[in-house]
Formats: C-alpha cells, structure tokens, sequence
C-alpha cells in the first residue's frame, strides 16, 4: 500500500520519486544557502575572497577523507582509524622530509605506502580473517595512535620551505589545495558513475550476498576501497604538513567522526548501497560554513557541537523520510 | 621591576658561565642555579633571555583607533580559562568602543585541532591584531608566521610557540618557576627525600617547559624520581594517579612536585582518603579551593601564581602596539602584575578569599559585581 505524507501530497509519481530521492540533498545545499545568508547579512566579512578561499581551503582537509569514507561506507564498511590515520602520517612525512627539499619525493612516498599498507591490512581482516569493519578499524584506530605516540608525544621532524608554501599556493584567487579538492571530487564522481568499481560499491552495500552470487568480485573491491580510504587520509596528513611546517602527534584526533558525519549529512546510508559525491561535498561544505560562520559571529565552541548535532538529526530525520 | 633587573644580572652572570637566580620575597625566597649547561639543553631558554633585551619596532603596525582585535583562545574547557575569557571581555568593554570596535573570539576547546583552522578563520576577517594563546607550540607555529606575513601582529598570551616571528609574548619565565619548585623542595626535604612529580597536559609549552625547568634541578642533585606521571590538570587525575602512588610507595613519598593547583587538590583528597599526613608540595596557586584546603589540612606548600588577568596585559600589549610604540619582545606578567609573586602556606591566609568559589584562579582584576555575575562569588555565611 502507498502511503502519501503530507509532505509528498499533491505531486506525481515521478515528481515524488525525484523529491524522495533528490529532496534531502537540496535540503542540506538549501540550508547552505540560508547559511550564506546570515552570514552575508552578518558580516562584512564572510563574503570576501580572503574568507571563502579560506573556507575552500579548509574544506579539502575534510572533504578528502570524506570521499574515502564515503567509499567504504557505500560498501556498507566504515573506517574509524582515520584520524589516527592522519595523525601517523604527518609524523612519518615530518620525520622522512626532515625540513630538506630533497627528500620531498621520499616522504611523499613514504606516507602514501603508509597508506597504502594499512588499507590493504584492513581489507585482508575484514576480507579473509571475516572481522567486522568497525571492530578492525576500532582497533586500527588504538594501534596507529598508539605507534604515533611511541614515535613521539612531542613535536617532531619538519616540512621543507617550498612544501609549507605549497598550503598557500593559488592559481588565481583559488588556494591549490581547493583545487586538488575538486580534482579529487570529479575523479570520484567519474569513478562511481562510469566505471565498473562504482557500480560494484553500490551492489556490495546494497546486498553482499546477492553481488557475489553476481560475479561480483567482492574482495578485490574491498581491498580497493579501504586502500582508497588510507590513501585518502594519507594525502590529508601531507596537508596537515604543509599547514603546520612540522609533525605534531596533537592532531588528528577525532577525524573519523568529523568525516562519518559529513558522509551521513551528504545522504549516504550507513548500511551502505546509496551515496553520492554531491551529498559528501553538501556534508563537507555544510560542516565547513557553519564552523566558519560561528567564529566570525564569535560563538562558543560548545554551541557548535551543539548546532552540529541538530544538524545531523536534522538530516537523519530528512533521510529517514526518503525511506519510508 | 626587581624581576627585570634580576633577569639582567642573570644574563649577565651567564656570560661568566653560571647564574644564581632568586625568585620570590620574603618565606617564599628560592635559590637556585642555571649553569650554562642548562641553557645549551633548553631551546626555551634560548629564546626567552635573548628577547629580555630586546624591543620589537611596530611603526609598521601604527594606525588609528578604533581596533578591531582577535582573540584565539583556549575556549571554555575549565574555570582558568572561562575567567580569562571574563578578563577579556570586561577588559574590552572598559577600554570602550572608541579604542576596540570589535572583538572577534576564537573558542580553541584546548585542541590545536580545533584552533589551527579557528585562527585561519579569524585572519581572514582581517583583524588589526591577533592574541593568541597557543595550544601547541609547534602546531601553531606556521599559523603565527602566516599571520605575521599577512601583516596582521601576534601577541603570544600564557603560552609560547616555537617560532620568533611574532611581536611579543606576555608570561613568565616558566623554566625558572618549575626550577623554583623542585628546588624549593630539595631544600625543604633535603637532597635525599623520595619525590614524586606530576605534569600538566604533555605537549603544551606551559607543562613541558616547566617539567623541562624542574628536571634539570632534579638531575642537578643526582635525584632519581619515585615516578612521573601527567595529571591533565584535572583534579580527578590527579586523585587517580595520587591513589595508585599511595599503593605503590605509601610513606616512603617524602615531597611531590605539581604542575597545578588543580592536582593538588586531587592529591589532597587522595591523601584525606587514606588517612595520611600530607609531604611537602611544590606547585600550589592562587587558586581558591587549593587555598581552601591547604589551610584546613595544614601542610607545607609552595605556590606559584598564572592570573588569567594576564589577558589585560596582552589587550594593552596590542593597543601598544597599533599605536606604533616600541614594545618588549618579552613581558613579564610580574613587572604589571607584582602581587603575582610566588608564596608559602605561611601566607595562605592572607591570598584566600572567603567569598571565591573553589575554582576562581587570583589574582583577578574585574570588579566583584562582574565575578558575582559570572557566578563566582558565593554568599557570605
């Protein structure tokens, strides 16, 4: 039996299956806007160039690690030791670059097969030893802290000149860092759009079972999406460099959850199988203005988690509404 | 001043190749040695005493009022800070609208997480000038050296960074305090006493560079530690890590340094639990509830002050400097703030305050109408 809610009343199959689908998705760019608004409204200063590359540019550092969990999260994984993740890399990067431009290539190196070998041991536990996602990430999360903190509790290792001018870097008015962001966004559309990995995300987190009785190579995918992930928190911790000019074990905790909720705001379900890229930005961007805006009105930090808790229930509750 | 033309004798004594530094008057006089071995092995030292002598030119900042000031902070993550955040604030609107037109905040939640972007937020409402109180001195470094590149000046407000680009920086020397403490107890329990030592939060330049000053008298004397934990600055890890080291060493712990008062009082409650006499404690405040309990238990103390009135001074520093007067690399909250001086148990009478609640930090500058406010006054019996 077909249920109208009030909300849907009046409207057309087709246009119904639209809102349902699309609907929360404009609801989270709309609340942007009325974000915008009040900012505008508020502030001089919010709609300055120096303030939105600022926010653009902020942005990447979540927005990157939000597309790798989004990946994982399609597959209906998640990926809890990104954080940690984020953390271990800047102190690798840190300490092999050791302040010399000609060791550039090395850290790089170093920190993306960090990345690289931590997805690839989630992917063998949750693949072949059958752990849970969230327990092999959970305990992901306590080990990589815990090597971070081994390596040092204090300030280590340091970022050559040019890298820590790289986190300044524009073409144009627009920082580079943004811009590698919205490279990284395409590639990721593309990927699940057209390619036969984006469509064996959306089948695993749909219903495993059904996409391996499929053909669907179940394994190999997952290796793919948590090395993707690492990968992507890899990249993030080289940022974190580039920003601070040297390796701090104080960062990086707390990243998973910022990036759970961008992904959950930006409509990709938990159980996995719906998702996309245009959600995650909409999360991202979402997370980003209102942390921005409530600095500029001089608001109190607890009052951000509060508006950021409102905002996840809000979008849950949105979510929820497509469901039904 | 006496500080000031204590430091210069010690720079000067440094070029003979050790110093012998006083601090605090009267019961609480501490003497202590900083060999030059002491100031190779501390890149804080290093920083600090060159910058006693200098003075930073900031005609290139001079402009007319009214200001429009930042104000990254540690956030209201405990009572020191939510009544620096107070100072700030009624600092603000007695300097008036015609001297600072806006006062943009930064709540930092003590995360430099949280206050890297907070502060890149911040400069890009392109203040006129940026206090900072940083919570990671090496994460917060580059942000400072942006700031200081956007030609935006940075007053270092009760913690440090490890860059030198900045205007100025407005604490004490934290180094000599945690020397004061551990000698002060060394020669209150004698160079063979059992001692325990118990941090701040590892990683803020507040906590480490005191622990840095402490061991260095420590080793000094050949003492070999019972232990060393971090107790956060929290009361309840304090009492936690105190319970445990009562098990472990019991009345074999002859003196304990502490990085806060806030430790202090968990140790307290610790020791009142297991019905110990209390040893002689290095690393007592201003801080009511310690002052509380201290006199009601009666032991040996000694304290040391960080007012988070200190802000006043950060605010003056910066209209100092917008106002394109030369300025001192390094301002000592002492020379502004002389009843900041350390103390013994022998004057906690004289710094408790009846009518504080237990978590007000002293000395405090606002009016007792804007404590009452806040909450932080509490009726008269």
């Amino acid at each position: 039996m077909k249920v109208s809610t009030p909300l849907f009343a009046g409207l057309t199959d087709s246009q119904r299956l639209f809102l349902r689908r699309y609907g929360p998705i404009f609801a989270v760019y709309g609340f942007i806007v009325v974000l915008i608004i009040i900012g505008a409204t508020q502030s001089e200063r919010f709609l300055t160039v120096r303030n939105l590359t600022n926010v653009a540019r902020q942005a990447a550092f979540l927005g990157i690690v939000a597309l790798g969990q989004m990946l994982v999260i399609l597959t209906a994984g998640i990926d809890l030791s990104v954080g940690s993740l984020v953390k271990l890399s800047i102190l690798v990067s840190a300490i092999v670059m050791n302040g010399e431009v000609g060791n550039q290539g090395a850290a790089i190196a170093a920190t993306l097969g960090l990345g690289l070998l931590v997805g690839l041991i989630h992917g063998f536990l949750v693949n072949e030893v059958k752990i849970a996602p969230f327990i092999v990430t959970l305990a992901s999360l306590g080990i990589l802290r815990g090597v971070s903190l081994s390596i040092s509790t204090s300030p280590v290792g340091s970022a050559s000149r040019p890298f820590i001018m790289f986190y300044v870097q524009k073409i144009g008015p627009i920082p580079v860092i943004a811009l590698m962001f919205v490279a990284l966004l395409i590639l990721t559309a593309l990927l699940l759009r057209y390619t036969v990995f984006g469509k064996y995300l959306y089948a695993i987190g749909g219903n495993v079972e059904v996409a391996h009785l499929s053909g669907v190579p179940v394994k190999l995918t997952r290796y793919g999406v948590y090395v993707i992930c690492s990968i992507s928190a890899s990249i993030t911790g080289l940022l974190w460099l580039s920003r601070m000019g040297v390796g701090d074990p104080a960062i990086g905790d707390g990243i998973e959850l910022q990036t759970i909720t961008a992904v959950i705001i930006g409509g990709t379900s938990l159980f996995g199988g719906r998702g996309t890229v245009v959600g995650t930005l909409g999360g991202v961007l979402l997370l980003g203005i209102t942390a921005n805006l409530l600095v500029m009105l001089g608001v109190n930090q607890f009052i951000q988690g509060l508006i950021q808790g409102i905002i996840i229930v809000a979008a849950v509750a949105l979510y929820k509404q497509e469901g039904d | 001043m006496l500080r000031k033309l204590i430091y210069m004798l010690f720079i000067l004594s440094l070029l003979l190749g050790t110093s012998l530094v006083s601090i605090g008057q009267d019961s609480a006089m501490v003497e202590f040695e900083i060999t030059q071995e002491m100031v190779d092995a501390s890149p804080y030292l290093q920083s600090v005493i060159p910058r006693l002598n200098q003075e930073y030119d900031t005609s290139e900042f001079a402009k007319d009022p009214p200001y429009r000031i930042a104000l990254a902070a540690q956030g209201t993550s405990n009572a020191w800070s939510a009544l620096f955040d107070a100072h700030a604030y009624w600092y603000v609107e007695h300097l008036g609208e015609d001297v600072v037109s806006e006062f943009l905040y930064g709540d930092a939640q003590a995360s430099a997480d949280i206050q890297v972007p907070q502060v890149e937020d911040l400069l890009a409402q392109e203040p006129d000038a940026l206090i900072l109180v940083p919570m990671g001195a090496a994460a917060l470094s580059a942000p400072v050296e942006r700031a200081m590149m956007q030609g935006v000046p940075v007053v270092l407000c009760a913690s440090a960074v490890e860059t030198d680009n900045f205007v100025t920086e407005v604490g004490t020397n934290l180094y000599a305090i945690g020397a004061t403490l551990a000698q002060w107890l060394i020669d209150t329990v004698g160079e063979d006493g059992d001692f325990l030592m118990m941090t701040g939060i590892p990683g803020t330049s507040t906590s480490d560079i005191m622990e840095e000053g402490a061991l260095a008298v420590f080793d000094s004397y050949g003492i070999e530690l019972l232990d060393k934990q971090a107790g956060f600055w929290s009361p309840a890890e304090g009492k936690k890590i105190m319970e445990t080291w009562l098990a472990q060493h019991g009345d074999e712990i002859d003196g304990i340094w502490s990085g806060g008062a806030q430790m202090v009082q968990g140790m307290i409650s610790a020791y009142e639990d297991a019905e110990m006499s209390i040893p002689p404690i290095a690393g007592g405040e201003m801080q009511n509830g310690f002052l509380r309990s201290a006199i009601e238990h009666g032991f040996e103390f000694y304290a040391w002050m960080y007012p988070n009135a200190m802000i006043t001074i950060c605010l003056d520093a910066v209209i100092q400097i917008l106002q394109g007067e030369p300025i001192p690399r390094f301002i000592d909250f002492v020379d502004t703030m002389p009843e900041a001086r350390p103390f013994t148990d022998a004057e906690a009478e004289d710094y408790y305050r009846p009518r504080w609640s237990d978590d007000v930090h002293g000395p405090v500058t606002m009016p007792d109408e804007k404590l009452a406010e806040l909450g932080f006054l509490v009726e008269e019996e």
